[in-house]
């Protein structure tokens, strides 16, 4: 998954004709209406962008089932085959068991990867000689593509399932240590001197400052992290023929099952979204702060 | 044909004093009953409540007020940047809706393209308005070379300091041939000396070109300085308190006019008015 | 290289003297720059030397076997064709993926209502791996180059597109008002304005797409193959061939390197002006 740095949602382009027709800055206005609207009840034009949404959706189904119905069903199977063999999946109990399999190498990786990697990153923030020093090595190692390390987790570990979580967490580990480096660097700038006029020590400054500020990149770089990871799942599970979402997606393939391909496919899609939804929450919970303070400013005038 | 203040007497904001000693034609703006209210989360902001102005051919009018006064949303809606609630906008007789191609902007924040040279920058209105090229290149340079960036004509703008960079704004803005040039706090961000300076240059451009220019700043001094006419407003809401003629005489020098004694009334007389609105506040 | 003074008078003006000098204290703080990680490299191949003694070649090898393996694999005829051709499709895939996500990033910047359509196709197909679709890609398409070019387009396309959506939906409000009340057309605003602002995204966005190319070609590779990088590197994996599979890593960073760094150059100079501060 690729991931955006938080940007407020602004008008686009589109309302360069709006701005003559409503006129005033649309950021105030766009949010009075939308307040007016929540205390109104739900009007027409409030609607209607998740109405054309559900409409395009549908549409985009119809036309699956329509060309789906008149290909070889190999190819592309249809939606109502591959929610029936969804539902067949689930029911054997076969998704719940990937799921469960792939969840469990991902969840072991990625915790120990973000804790370690955070650690790391915010030792090397601090510690300038260590990171100049480190620094380049760093770079060159965040230009090696993680996944190429399979062949190695394999020659070290074998091929079970040490293998594949020592291959998550060196996914995982380098994205926080970049993410959590470079957002150390950033704050650096602003409250380096704010902690020192304060008399912390900087074990102090460490945890009430530094760490604070850098949650935006740590969330950044976790999301990141979490893309990359779910990716090395998938892929140490295909090669080395564990069990997990990875290899049944793989299965279905190779028997030309498209149905099931599919339903499985979107069985991992769902964790996915759920996965990142979870890590959404989380900041929205324990790390509110960061919305509120990112840029969403308005226009005053 | 003085009777630009009399066919506006009567209006319901504007004051003045009666019987100019300039020249002008009839007005070329005409300002009718402007209101503009912003809808906030808590409440709501009159920015404008019934404002109406009229601005002569020729004349340099400012518009000075505290912030939050509307002065900037005036400007905006005269230029069309921003769409009034109600109240009517003439430019020399023609109803105005949209943005007038007769009228140009300057910004506060300057805003110039940085992946355009400076040269380009000036060329772009020109290119809105399909002027071929040889043509858009000549204008371009004779407006660079009235506001003194002869040599920088091909730079990239962040490479120029905040002066020079508003004085391409000013060009940008020039080099359409508007009828009305509208200036929104344009040396808001620059220092006093660089300020000064421009202040001097628009100041001679003005006279030299003839053209209209509604001027909106905070600085009284600034409005004393450039202006015909000076516009007081208030804000909460956003109305004009009386309309001040500025009689010294041209060409004014920013050493000579400080100590003029029209200038030290106007100045006074001026801060009066908008101290007492903070105060009544 | 004693340049100009320590110590510059602030009330100088010339601005290129005051450049000079400031480049000069950078460059003398800078040699730690330098310095220190070289020290930091030797120490760590040191380490590795003398680890390489004492453990089985089998988990970490050597620098030296590393060395020699470099030079035969970029020796090796038929290595170095495959490398290339694997470079070749990676590159073609990401070409197709960058187009079709920048033209795909405009049209959703631009007009909120294709934004609107294409919002929950584009964020719920992002949040997948893509991965798991190769077996369909495989399905369509057999095994071959097209699978890998079109799994590297699918992977290269969602950078693209949503850094360059949000560079168009975010360009800064000044600009579009200067469009606006100098009479630009909305297509002139567009093309002119509204693409040239966003640019910095769009870098951004090929920053992104060029790193996840390199894993589309890798993974690709993997699954789908029996040339090219990723099935090599399975290949000396499986043979036990450590020295080599390092080598051969090392030889996929440099590319990513190489990527990388061009795209810094290109920056710096033909959009000098996205580096600068306004």
């Amino acid at each position: 998954m690729t991931t955006l740095s938080s940007s407020p949602k602004m008008p686009s382009l589109g309302t360069i004709g709006s701005h003559l027709s409503d006129g005033s800055p649309e950021s105030r206005d766009s949010e009075a209406s939308s307040v007016r609207a929540k205390q109104k009840g739900l009007s027409w034009s409030r609607l209607r962008p998740r109405a054309v949404r559900y409409f395009a959706i549908l549409v985009v189904l119809g036309a699956w089932q329509a060309t789906g119905s008149f290909i070889a069903p190999v190819f592309l199977s249809t939606p109502t085959r591959a929610i029936a063999a969804f539902y067949a999946l689930m029911a054997d109990g076969t998704i719940e068991r990937a799921v469960a399999a792939s969840l469990f190498i991902l969840a072991a990786g990625i915790v120990c990867a973000g804790f370690s990697g955070i650690a790391v990153g915010t030792i090397m923030g601090r510690t300038q000689m260590l990171e100049r020093a480190l620094d380049p090595l760093v770079s060159f190692g965040n230009a090696t593509p993680s996944i190429a390390l399979l062949p190695l987790m394999v020659i070290w570990f074998g091929q079970g399932k040490l293998a594949s979580v020592v291959f998550i967490f060196i996914i995982g580990f380098w994205q926080m240590v970049v993410n959590t480096l470079a957002g150390m660097r950033v704050v650096r700038i602003g409250f380096r001197d704010v902690g020192v006029s304060f008399g912390m020590t900087k074990w102090e400054q460490t945890f009430r400052i530094y760490l604070p500020a850098t949650q935006p990149f740590i969330f950044a770089g976790a999301r990141i992290a979490l893309a990359q990871c779910i990716v090395g799942m998938i892929l140490s599970e295909q090669e080395f023929g564990q069990s997990g979402l990875g290899d049944i997606v793989n299965t279905y393939g190779m028997y030309f099952e498209t149905n099931k391909l599919i339903a499985a496919i979107g069985a991992t899609c769902m964790l996915a979204l759920a996965l990142f939804g979870s890590l959404r929450v989380l900041q929205r919970r324990k790390f509110s702060w960061i919305q509120a303070t990112s840029a969403n400013r308005r226009g005053a005038r | 044909m003085t009777n630009s203040i009399d066919a506006t007497a009567g209006m319901d904001t504007l004051s003045g004093s009666s019987g100019s000693s300039k020249m002008f034609d009839q007005p070329v703006l005409s300002i009718r009953g402007i209101n503009k209210t912003f809808t906030g989360q808590e409440r709501d902001v009159v920015a404008l409540s019934a404002v109406s102005l009229d601005v002569n051919k020729g004349e340099f009018i400012s518009l000075v007020g505290p912030s939050g006064c509307g002065k900037t949303t005036l400007l905006r809606i005269i230029d069309g940047l921003d769409l009034a609630d109600s109240g009517t906008i003439d430019l020399e007789g023609k109803r105005l809706s949209g943005i007038s191609q007769d009228m140009a902007y300057v910004f506060q924040d300057i805003n110039l393209l940085p992946w355009r040279s400076v040269r380009g920058n000036v060329e772009i209105g020109l290119e809105a308005r399909g002027v071929e090229k040889s043509e858009r290149q000549r204008i371009s340079r004779e407006f660079l070379e009235m506001v003194g960036l002869k040599d920088v004509m091909e730079v990239p703008p962040y490479t120029l300091s905040g002066g020079m960079q508003q004085r391409v704004g000013v060009a940008r803005a020039l080099a359409v041939k508007p009828k009305v040039l509208l200036m929104d706090e344009p040396f808001g961000q620059l220092d006093n000396f660089t300020r000064e300076a421009l202040q001097a240059e628009v100041a001679t451009l003005w006279s030299q070109l003839g053209i209209t220019i509604v001027f909106v700043t905070h600085d009284v001094d600034e409005a004393i300085f450039l202006s015909d006419r000076i516009v007081v407003m208030h804000r909460n809401p956003g109305q004009i308190v009386e309309t001040l003629e500025v009689h010294l005489s041209r060409p004014r020098t920013q050493a000579d006019f400080r100590a003029e004694p029209e200038t030290i009334e106007l100045r006074s007389k001026i801060t009066e008015m908008l101290r007492s609105q903070e105060g009544g506040l | 290289m004693s340049v100009g003074t320590a110590n510059v008078n602030s009330s100088q003006v010339d601005k290129r003297a005051r450049d000079r000098a400031f480049k000069a204290r950078r460059a003398r703080s800078g040699a730690s720059f330098i310095v220190l990680p070289i020290i930091a490299v030797a120490v760590l191949i040191g380490l590795w030397e003398i680890l390489a003694q004492f453990t089985n070649p089998l988990f970490l090898s050597s620098p030296q076997s590393v060395a020699r393996a470099f030079a035969n694999i970029l020796t090796h005829g038929p290595t170095v064709s495959a490398l290339l051709l694997s470079l070749r499709e990676m590159y073609l895939g990401l070409v197709l993926g960058v187009t079709l996500g920048f033209t795909l990033g405009v049209f959703i910047g631009r007009f909120e209502a294709v934004s609107n359509i294409a919002n929950p196709f584009v964020n719920v197909v992002n949040a997948t791996p893509l991965i798991v679709a190769i077996p369909l890609l495989v399905i369509w398409t057999g095994i071959g180059m097209e699978a890998r070019v079109v799994f590297t387009m699918l992977v290269t396309t969602f950078p693209m597109l949503l850094n360059t959506s949000a560079g168009v939906r975010n360009v800064h409000k000044g600009y579009i008002e200067v469009a606006s009340t100098l009479g630009l057309s909305e297509r002139a605003t567009l093309w002119k304005v509204a693409i040239p602002a966003a640019i910095p995204y769009v870098l951004a966005g090929l920053r992104s797409s060029l790193s996840l190319a390199i894993i589309g070609m890798v993974v690709g590779e993997m699954e789908v193959s029996n040339v090219g990088v990723g099935w090599l590197l399975l290949q000396y994996g499986e043979g036990l061939q450590t020295a080599f599979l390092i080598a051969l890593l090392i030889i996929t960073s440099v590319f990513g390197v190489i990527n990388v760094t061009t795209l810094k150059i290109v920056e710096r100079t033909v959009f000098k002006w996205t580096t600068s501060t306004r």
